[in-house]
């Protein structure tokens, strides 16, 4: 029963208190990061303190005479490029194997290759512990790769498996129909289809890599990645602005593949052929 | 012409393979599965359950070893000792209370991106959500500490606000507060829901802009004010978006060990009272059986969220 | 049979290229002959075919027929090799290929949903399975474009599919197994996401093609008129079994079952009471609409015909013919009548709806039906 002579349902614009958490919500999500841009430039030694006195862009340069900064930027991207190939190579199998047809313990196996990332980072972190114990493998470099291939691998299969999912069987029956084998058919018609996903999978792995500390503490031992040098920091405060230099350039550098990642596995225009 | 039925193939290994693997795929299936799988056994499963194991035996405190006899102790100490009971309890507390916060905070964004925003400025929010959301954890929680310090902005902001007595009052409420606004529950909070705040954005806009528009239509035309609508039309058909959120907010919660050590006051979660068990400790049991409850807990969390049809939203 | 075939001076000058697909005769060397020896296909405890035996020959046009769920795609699929029979062979020309995969039969397929690969252009996608055999570029070139010419797409080489109508989308597909000149052609419900005009247009292209080509062409449908109106032989499949293979002519005047009789066409079935009142010796008898007369009671009923008593329940106009409802002690039947016919020997009258009529029909046009 209408009470009351209403005028048609619109869709003409938010109402104000709506438009005003919006805007609240996005400036809540940007604070603390324009917060680091901010003090990156800061003249003080003592960053915590606010109002900023003064602005300098010396700490750049302070930054990059650092060995300590470049040892551990360093590791980083050795890291993130060592494990997103192996994420890559093992995600795309298992992505290939698990999405090929239905098989008994498929759903098992879709659990297993998801629940690096879908139990906290404790968990895989202590497994990989164990697992480094028990196989006796002295922490450094090849352990924290083992522990980020773990959840790399993850983000390759999710990404790869929703693309194969939307790519149709028919594609691949006409060309073994038009007399293509198994092999050509892979690299004429599959590999194509999944390539721009296998990318978007490493890129975000790679970001996902380059940012990881909490299984990377426990495979560590001695060396220090980026997160871990910077989680360092928090007890050196009158190392505040090389901090926040790093960290500026921190977000810039993974916020890029991010992006990137994100345009490639959603394309515009994708031809499906229907 | 068309007198051969069989089309000449062209020799080589190649082809041989191929023909096999037409003959017998399950052959292809477990050569392409068995490196991921090998590899995932080898490194997570077999010593997550080795490790599960280990909660069964025992650990003696005075040599401070592990012996290898079978107990329930340290399952048992999970439900008696007064110190897990209490780490339990503050992990699964925060853990709730930034879901909720997340959701509160979140549900307008993501109602205004699905339903108001379109184009270009849609894009734009999206970007504008997924910065934060991938910007280093690291660098995020380490520029929180930075803003909640005793010096930093907020305290400066409502102190020339003329709000520092009413920040004092806040501080000084039990289970809210704590010495000040970086060693409170609410500054903890405040960070947790500041990390997870994307993940729960994402998933309920999705969750919103599948409404189709001619449910919305229909409901106006059945005598429904914009206000019945949302309650009885939107606000139920993104529960699955807001499942699929809670997902994140809560087990991402329930497993951190960093922010907890940077933000609040002292009194361990679980990730950092496991941290500290296995590493000097080395009370690998203890440490072992405070695991099982994280994954019992997400297990149980993912199941009530996919009742709720939080995988079809994701 | 296949149906009498002229090959070349059929075809009209311009439209086929000179020297491109000239078919062959058809029955040459038996290449395009396929056999199904008690084929069984189950998917775990479902068992979509059951032991199906039956032959095609080279170079006819053969339709697999029958609803959603029959197995007619299973049949095609096994044709073509994309799955492997739980039991029995595939025999294609004489040769069992049950092992063989798809790549190395000479068996092509047009796919349901076309399956044009998305990043090659129509031209890449028609020379495909020519570059598989290792053609050379220049000639597998132009071979493509006569194919694309012969289904009158020749402008378009260059697109990418995303750029082409439904239809458009269909040709290129036809072409693209054409080409490859393959005894046997596949095509699993090629027509069924075009509108009905450009359907209809089809059909009569389709049976062109098959005529100049004679290639044997395996048809999959559920679309009984398309069936009927293009195939030498008709299988009719329910529940994974043939229910009846003849050609389209003797299953519409010979139904062998009461599916195939409700299925091809429209048909009363009588069961029971009514088909003993009309004199049956089987358990039910079919009798198709337009052979039923509608008269009112007082009118006289030939000698040759069998009548029952009902009460009109409905008219319905169709333009060219009127179509009746009559209830029969439960039952109701659906009769037919040419509105031409009026005043030429058929009902005098339209009967008014809830009046008691007789209908009537010659026992020579109704069918016994054992199953």
């Amino acid at each position: 029963m209408r009470s009351s002579p209403r005028r048609p349902a619109q869709r003409s614009g938010a109402s104000w208190p709506l438009k005003l958490a919006v805007a609240m919500g996005f400036a809540f999500l940007h604070f603390p990061i324009a917060v680091i841009a901010v003090y990156a430039f800061n003249s003080e030694t003592s960053a915590f303190t606010f109002p900023i006195k003064g602005f300098t862009g010396k700490w750049f340069a302070r930054t990059l005479e650092r060995g300590d900064v470049l040892d551990a930027i360093g590791l980083s991207l050795e890291v993130a490029t060592l494990s997103v190939l192996l994420a890559v190579i093992l995600g795309t199998l298992a992505a290939l194997a698990v999405h090929r047809e239905r098989f008994l313990g498929r759903d098992a196996l879709n659990l297993l290759f998801n629940l690096p990332i879908a139990l906290p980072g404790i968990i895989t972190g202590i497994a990989l512990l164990s697992a480094v114990r028990l196989l006796e493998l002295e922490p450094g470099l090849l352990t924290i790769v083992i522990g980020h291939v773990t959840f790399c691998v993850v983000m390759v299969y999710t990404n790869v498996s929703a693309r194969l999912r939307r790519l149709p069987r028919s594609h691949v029956e006409a060309s073994m129909d038009l007399g293509a084998d198994a092999l050509r058919t892979f690299r004429l018609i599959v590999v194509p289809g999944i390539a721009t996903a296998v990318m978007a999978g490493g890129l975000l792995a790679f970001a996902l890599s380059f940012d990881e500390i909490i299984v990377t503490t426990f495979t560590a031992g001695s060396q220090r990645t980026l997160p871990i040098w910077l989680l360092n920091q928090l007890t050196k405060p009158r190392d505040m602005p090389v901090t926040n230099v790093v960290a500026l350039v921190v977000i810039a550098v993974t916020t890029l593949p991010i992006i990137v990642a994100y345009r490639m596995a959603e394309p515009s225009g994708d031809g499906a052929g229907r | 012409m068309g007198t051969a039925v069989l089309v000449a193939p062209p020799a080589g290994p190649l082809r041989a393979a191929s023909d096999l693997a037409y003959r017998r795929p399950r052959l292809v299936l477990w050569m392409l599965l068995a490196p991921p799988l090998l590899w995932f056994l080898a490194f997570y499963l077999l010593p997550l359950l080795a490790l599960l194991g280990q909660s069964l035996l025992t650990f003696d405190e005075f040599s401070m070893t592990v012996r290898n006899v079978y107990t329930l102790a340290n399952l048992q100490a999970l439900f008696t000792d007064a110190s897990l009971v209490d780490i339990l309890e503050r992990t699964l507390c925060t853990a709730l209370v930034v879901t909720a916060a997340c959701g509160l905070l979140g549900f307008p964004l993501a109602y205004y991106m699905a339903r108001y925003a379109s184009g270009r400025a849609k894009a734009w929010m999206y970007v504008a959500v997924m910065v934060p959301m991938w910007a280093s954890y690291i660098v995020k929680a380490y520029s929180w500490t930075v803003i909640l310090a005793k010096q930093g902005i907020i305290v400066w902001m409502l102190g020339a606000l003329g709000l520092g007595d009413a920040l004092d009052a806040v501080l000084a409420i039990p289970g809210v507060g704590g010495n000040t606004l970086s060693t409170s529950h609410l500054g903890r909070v405040l960070v947790f829901t500041y990390m997870w705040l994307p993940f729960m954005i994402l998933p309920v806009q999705a969750s919103i802009e599948r409404i189709p528009r001619n449910l919305l239509l229909a409901s106006d035309d059945l005598g429904a004010t914009p206000g019945q609508t949302f309650r009885n039309v939107i606000l139920p058909l993104s529960v699955p978006g807001i499942a699929a959120g809670s997902i994140f907010t809560f087990c991402l919660t329930f497993g951190d060990y960093i922010v907890p050590t940077l933000v609040g006051p002292s009194g361990d979660f679980i990730g950092t009272a496991v941290y500290k068990y296995q590493g000097a400790i080395g009370n690998i049991p203890q440490a072992a059986a405070l695991t099982l409850v994280p994954i019992a807990v997400v297990a149980t969390w993912l199941w009530l969220a996919k009742r709720l049809g939080a995988f079809d939203a994701l | 049979m296949p149906s009498t075939r002229t090959a070349a001076h059929e075809t009209r000058a311009g439209n086929l290229p000179a020297g491109a697909l000239a078919g062959t005769p058809p029955d040459a060397g038996g290449a395009g002959a396929i056999r199904f020896a008690a084929v069984s296909q189950s998917y775990g405890d479902n068992r979509v075919i059951d032991s199906l035996s039956f032959d095609i020959a080279a170079g006819e046009f053969f339709s697999i027929l029958g609803p959603s769920g029959s197995g007619k795609t299973t049949c095609l699929r096994l044709i073509a090799g994309f799955e492997r029979p739980t039991a029995g062979s595939v025999i294609l020309g004489g040769v069992d290929v049950t092992d063989v995969p798809p790549y190395a039969r000479d068996v092509n397929t047009v796919f349901q949903d076309y399956a044009l690969f998305p990043h090659l252009t129509v031209l890449g996608n028609v020379e495909y399975g020519l570059r598989m055999k290792g053609v050379a570029p220049a000639q597998r070139r132009a071979r493509a474009r006569e194919a694309l010419e012969m289904v009158e797409l020749g402008e378009l080489h260059e697109r990418a599919p995303a750029q082409l109508s439904g239809g458009q989308r269909q040709r290129v597909a036809l072409a693209r197994a054409l080409v490859n000149r393959p005894s046997v052609l596949l095509l699993d419900e090629p027509l069924g996401a075009l509108d009905l005009r450009l359907r209809e247009q089809m059909q009569v292209e389709l049976k062109k093609l098959h005529r100049q080509l004679g290639v044997t062409f395996v048809y999959v449908t559920h679309d009984q008129g398309e069936a009927m109106s293009m195939s030498d032989r008709i299988a009719v499949l329910l529940g994974g079994r043939i229910d009846q293979l003849a050609t389209p002519r003797e299953l519409y005047l010979n139904p062998a079952t009461a599916f195939v009789a409700e299925f091809v066409g429209t048909s009363n079935v009588l069961r029971g009471a009514l088909a003993a009142a009309v004199g049956a010796v089987a358990p039910m008898v079919s009798v198709r609409p337009e052979n039923i007369v509608v008269r009112a009671l007082h009118e006289p009923v030939p000698a040759s015909h069998v009548a029952l008593r009902g009460i009109l329940a409905d008219v319905q106009f169709h333009g060219a013919s009127n179509r009746y409802k009559i209830n029969v002690d439960g039952s109701v039947i659906t009769a037919v009548a040419n509105n031409a016919a009026f005043g030429e020997g058929g009902a005098a009258e339209t009967p008014s709806v809830g009046t008691p009529v007789r209908i009537s029909w010659a026992s020579s046009s109704m069918v016994f039906l054992a199953r």
